[in-house]
């Protein structure tokens, strides 16, 4: 039997679906006008997915539980990580600028994290423990 | 300009979405009994042939003649 939040269900999925399509499609456009009318469309598929998304909300049919704060602090230290790894290495290259300190640079992404974080990695050299999959993924 | 194959193979997947999209809300809309969510689904299908008639004239654009 079919309910009520089946069909919102259905909804939002169909909605995933189509948009996806509609990005493919966009990028794949040689014609600009073209191009345009698809990413219009799309942008009004996800405004429809948003509604549905805040219908099964409103109904208690969507209820995402709250990120454990041990897991944002982990992964926070875990990509910072990984970015002190990327400054130290992949822009370290011979006649290339010296990298500069994250957090200043115009176009770097503010995130609202302890300075300090990653840096005790900072110079050493652990490729294979730089990585590590959170242990409880969020879904 | 010319349509690529590749672009008129999108039109064609994107107008199979949108033809089901909207009949599945117009069923839905029948279906359900909460009548904020009836008004929602036809609300919704009303758009998706909106989105069905501008994939379409982006396809008759491209057409040799003007048959529709």
């Amino acid at each position: 039997m079919i309910e009520e939040k089946d069909r919102l269900t259905d909804t939002l999925i169909t909605q995933k679906y189509i948009a996806s399509g509609y990005n493919s499609a966009a990028s794949e456009s040689a014609n600009t006008q073209l191009m345009e009318n698809f990413l219009g469309i799309l942008r009004d598929e996800q405004q429809i997915q948003h509604e549905i998304f805040n219908e099964m909300k409103n109904r208690g049919w969507y209820q995402p539980s709250a990120a454990k704060m041990n897991d944002i602090t982990q992964n926070l230290n875990q990509w910072s990580q990984e970015f002190q790894r990327l400054q130290n290495n992949a822009f370290h290259r011979p006649g290339m600028q010296q990298p500069q300190p994250p957090g200043y640079r115009s176009g770097t992404p503010q995130y609202n994290y302890q300075p300090g974080f990653g840096q005790q990695q900072m110079g050493t050299t652990q490729p294979q423990a730089m990585y590590q999959p959170p242990q409880n993924p969020i879904t | 300009m010319q349509l690529t194959e590749m672009e008129l193979l999108n039109i064609g997947e994107q107008l199979r979405s949108e033809s089901l999209a909207i009949s599945k809300c117009m069923s839905f809309a029948q279906q359900s009994t909460d009548p904020k969510l009836q008004q929602m689904y036809a609300r919704i299908a009303e758009r998706h042939r909106g989105h069905y008639e501008t994939l379409l004239r982006n396809m008759q654009n491209f057409a040799p003649q003007r048959q529709f």
